[in-house]
């Protein structure tokens, strides 16, 4: 029943979002029928999802995309890998259990997504596996997610609904506003700032080992600055990033003393093809 | 370190430091014995760059150039009166015109014409969308487009084109008379900075209460007509005319990527149409130089034009991975294609109503042909920075960043930043800034402090302006290395009037030739500083840079002798030193790629109203040496006639893409509305350059 009536506020979610999306669709690009692909290789100085802390210590991200773009719409399947690179002790926070480093969550997904005008639409399926515990679980989501942008604003909502592994909805929406962007051509320097919260509706009902919230409502707020920098190697994009970020914390996922605010400052640097910038 | 490296380390210091400060010839002209006659001659050379170069004027929005529309020019016309006095007009189908271009083209024309600096007037029509990247100033290397880069064979180029142009005119030099007249041309130009303009003493009220932005401009159309001695009203033989007429090179809006030199090369084109005589006469040669156009903007539509807007940059969204890449995104192809067809109809009309009543002047200046006049020049070159009310340093202001309006870049209006503090980037509002009192106040400079500390740096900035005084009889031009606006021009004009009063003539007719010499960006009034408008913000010397210029033309026009009895004042041709920053080749080479392809591979399409044709060819280097690579004609009884060729306005040649082997694949499309019957496409000078055309019928 409360699946039932998450996609249907989910779809509603979308609707809403595709509303505005319709009238502002630019003329569509010619009909084009292209191979896509994609990989990044990202070292952060820690990891946080959904506001909560996974990692205390370095992790190495690697993923790897591709499918098809027909005209405005693309199908594409991708993984992705994350790898703590510190031995866990026990005391800061990590995926891993203590004296072990390596692989601790890999995530395999698909995804059939629009592009309209000033709007990115995407709808989807994710399987992620946490390697903490030895038998290994495994969540299976299915997603929508939409972004628009408005000139320097941007507005985005995720929705994720738990199908296998976990129930509930997790709802993440966003609004952006880009300070900066590098109008000359050289490397892309951008400076953006977004506004994040985190909201659980249905409890997750996870088995062990399976990050998220652990209530319903809201999971956290949180505001980033993002201050990017992109240069173009060869075919691909080296990308160096460093995003501070202050977070109040409602679920004790997020942080253990429930209602808190932090602020931590990670750094990442990594490099993504072929995402050379546009001259 | 080996010695190796440290050699090389070495010759990299000399090479860079090389390009950092490059003193400017000082080329004084040499006295020419007179002919005892009026003598006047016209030249003309190409300067159309091969695609590749980036599109100046535009600042972030100046794109890389991906074919041609219109080729671009440089046309002379030489004046020589009875007793030698010589003076070069020159003007090129460029955003502007650099000193170091000024300097160098003069310093090879003296040996051979006795022409130098001060007597040479090179300005710049002030199309957009020609080449950037050959600026003396690095500054404007950097920032004139959107691909910075100073090429040193680009501005070799130029300079050794202006200089074949300049000889050709005076190869030509004959016996001639002249005659000079104005006409005004309403409704094709209004003033996009109205508040500025209205913030002028003495200006009329009404126009800034019914905000009548057609009525705040200069309509006048100044022209020089010049003829061989022996025309007549029966039997015309011009030698060409020179034109001033305060107009913006920007009726091509910013999204264009072909090499086109905007309203003035139609304008001209027409006026070539109008006066081709029958041979054997030489073809004349028409330039349109601009005038005091700082705030004069064409009257142009702009269609769904937009500015490129941030988006995401990745093709897909991915659920996991990293955080997506805002860009600036281009806006979608169809909206592209309606703001160019939009505006390119209505460039063209634009330039029908320019030229009809310059066509029509042109005719009326025959009947007063004379050969009595005579030509003085005075010239100085001017240290700006702290200079006599000047400030000690250049800034241009966050308005500047905004671009100016009808001219958007794409930041313009990002004021806040880091709210509450406002950056400005917009025309007026938080682009004025009242603290503190200082030399540029009001100006927010761009990016604060850092502009100077950080990315100019010492002589970035121009630091010399070159003025000129020339007197053709009673008309007296005085050339000025900026965009000047309507009322500035007016302080300067009125600054050489009262000057010449004072030494008890009276000059007929005063008029600013705008962008020549050199290039200072804008000169408002200090009022119009006040605003901070994109012209007060582009002002780099504050708001006293109005009345400085006033104030060098006035004495130089003051040293102009009061009869034709004695001659032309000494020059001040003093060292310049151009800065142009690192050396970067960006113009393609001329010889690179293959010689010979095997273009088979050459489909035509036929329309109702165009003509498109794709094929394989030679490398843009090698294609654009000279106009006439792709011609169209129409085969009739008494043989071909040429009806078309590549960059004529109509025919556009696209580089479509470069292939592995270095020739390159391109696609012609000749825009003719109407056409039918059988046509013909010669594709010329491939390979070896004789008889190596593909002709192609077309029904």
């Amino acid at each position: 029943m409360t699946r039932h009536r998450c996609g249907r506020t989910t779809a509603r979610l979308l609707l809403v979002l595709s509303a505005p999306v319709a009238a502002n669709a630019q003329a569509p690009p010619p009909p084009t029928r292209a191979a896509l692909v994609r990989a990044d290789v990202f070292v952060a100085s820690r990891h946080h999802w959904r506001g909560i802390r996974r990692s205390d210590g370095p992790v190495l991200h690697a993923d790897a995309a591709g499918g098809v773009r027909l005209g405005r719409f693309s199908l594409t399947a991708g993984g992705w890998a994350g790898l703590e690179l510190r031995e866990a002790d026990g005391v800061s926070h990590s995926d891993l259990r203590p004296g072990h480093w390596g692989l601790a969550e890999w995530d395999g997904w698909g995804q059939a997504a629009a592009r309209l005008g000033p709007a990115i639409l995407a709808l989807g399926v994710l399987r992620s596996t946490y390697l903490r515990q030895s038998e290994h679980p495994s969540v299976t989501e299915v997603y929508g997610s939409g972004l628009i942008h408005f000139n320097r604003f941007a507005a985005s909502l995720g929705v994720w609904h738990g199908v296998r592994g976990a129930e509930g909805t997790y709802l993440e929406p966003s609004i952006a506003f880009h300070h900066f962007i590098n109008p000359f051509s050289g490397p892309a320097l951008g400076w953006t700032t977004t506004a994040t919260a985190g909201m659980q509706a249905g409890r997750r009902e996870s088995a062990p080992g399976i990050p998220g919230a652990t209530g319903t409502g809201l999971t956290h707020a949180a505001l980033t600055s993002t201050v990017r920098l992109a240069v173009n190697v060869g075919p691909a994009a080296l990308v160096f990033a460093m995003a501070p970020v202050i977070q109040v914390s409602r679920d004790p996922a997020t942080y253990g003393n429930g209602s808190d605010v932090r602020f931590w400052w990670p750094f990442q640097a990594g490099i993504s093809w072929p995402l050379r910038r546009p001259e | 370190m080996t010695r190796r490296p440290l050699l090389l380390f070495l010759l990299a210091s000399v090479s860079c430091g090389a390009w950092k400060a490059q003193p400017l010839p000082t080329p004084v002209s040499r006295a020419v014995p007179g002919s005892g006659t009026f003598r006047a001659g016209a030249g003309i050379a190409d300067i159309t760059p091969p695609p590749g170069v980036s599109l100046g004027g535009s600042g972030p929005e100046g794109r890389r150039s991906t074919g041609v529309r219109t080729r671009l020019f440089v046309r002379a016309l030489v004046l020589e009166d009875k007793s030698g006095e010589r003076i070069a007009l020159v003007v090129a189908d460029l955003s502007h015109i650099s000193a170091s271009l000024h300097r160098r083209a003069a310093a090879r024309l003296l040996d051979s014409t006795g022409i130098g600096a001060d007597r040479l007037i090179l300005s710049a029509t002030h199309t957009h969308s020609g080449p950037g990247h050959f600026y003396g100033e690095r500054q404007y290397n950097k920032n004139a487009t959107r691909h910075p880069g100073y090429d040193p064979r680009l501005a070799d180029f130029l300079v050794e084109r202006i200089a074949r142009a300049v000889h050709g005119a005076v190869a030509g030099l004959r016996p001639a008379r002249i005659a000079w007249g104005e006409r005004a041309i309403p409704d094709v130009t209004s003033n996009r900075s109205m508040p500025a303009w209205c913030r002028n003493e003495g200006i009329p009220a009404a126009l800034c209460r019914n905000q009548d932005p057609k009525g705040a401009v200069d309509p006048s159309l100044l022209m020089i007509r010049a003829d061989e001695a022996q025309s007549s009203a029966s039997a015309p033989r011009p030698i060409g005319s020179y034109s001033i007429f305060a107009i913006h090179g920007t009726g091509i809006p910013t999204l264009n990527t072909l090499i086109d030199g905007d309203i003035q090369a139609r304008v001209v084109r027409r006026l070539q149409w109008h006066t081709y005589p029958s041979p054997p006469v030489a073809v004349p040669i028409h330039l349109f130089a601009n005038g005091a156009e700082g705030d004069a903007a064409p009257i142009v539509p702009r269609y769904r034009c937009e500015v490129p807007r941030p988006g995401i940059l990745d093709p897909f969204p991915m659920p996991r991975g990293p955080d997506p890449a805002v860009e600036f995104l281009e806006p979608a192809p169809k909206r592209t294609t309606a703001c160019m067809d939009s505006a390119l109809a209505g460039v063209e009309r634009l330039a029908d109503s320019i030229a009809r009543p310059a066509r029509a002047l042109f005719d009326e200046l025959l009947v007063s042909l004379a050969d009595t006049f005579s030509i003085r020049r005075a010239f100085g070159t001017s240290w700006l920075p702290g200079s006599d009310g000047l400030c000690g340093e250049p800034l241009v202001g966050s308005s500047t960043g905004a671009g100016a309006e009808g001219m958007a870049t794409r930041i313009r209006g990002w004021r806040w930043i880091l709210w509450p503090f406002p950056i400005g980037l917009e025309e007026g509002g938080t682009a004025r800034d009242t603290r503190p009192a200082a030399c540029h106040t009001p100006k927010r400079p761009l990016f604060g402090s850092l502009q100077s500390a950080l990315l100019v740096g010492d002589h970035g900035f121009p630091e010399t302006a070159q003025l000129s005084v020339i007197r053709i009889g009673s008309l007296v031009l005085a050339a000025v290395p900026a965009e000047v606006t309507l009322v500035a021009g007016r302080e300067l004009r009125a600054a050489m009037e009262e000057a010449a009063e004072r030494r008890d003539w009276t000059p007929a007719r005063t008029a600013i030739i705008g962008l020549a010499n050199g290039y200072l960006q804008y000169v408002t009034t200090a009022k119009e500083y006040e605003q901070q408008d994109y012209e007060g913000g582009s002002t780099l010397y504050g708001p006293a840079s109005s009345a400085f210029l006033a104030r060098r033309l006035g004495e130089l026009t003051a040293l102009l002798p009061r009869n034709a009895g004695a001659g032309s004042p000494p020059a001040q041709v003093l060292p310049i030193t151009a800065y142009p920053g690192s050396a970067k080749a960006i113009m393609p080479l001329p010889a690179a790629g293959p010689e010979r392809v095997d273009y088979s591979a050459l489909t035509v399409t036929c329309t109702p109203d165009s003509l498109s044709a794709r094929w394989r060819g030679l490398s843009p280097g090698r294609v654009f040496q000279q106009p006439g690579y792709v011609l169209v004609y129409r085969p009739g009884p008494a043989g071909s006639t040429l009806i078309a060729s590549d960059g004529d306005g109509r025919l556009e040649l696209h580089l479509v893409g470069m292939e592995k082997d270095g020739g390159a694949r391109w696609r012609a499309v000749w825009r003719r509305p109407g056409l039918s019957g059988i046509h013909r496409l010669v594709i010329t000078r491939e390979g070896t350059g004789s008889v190596n055309a593909r002709e192609f019928d077309c029904r």
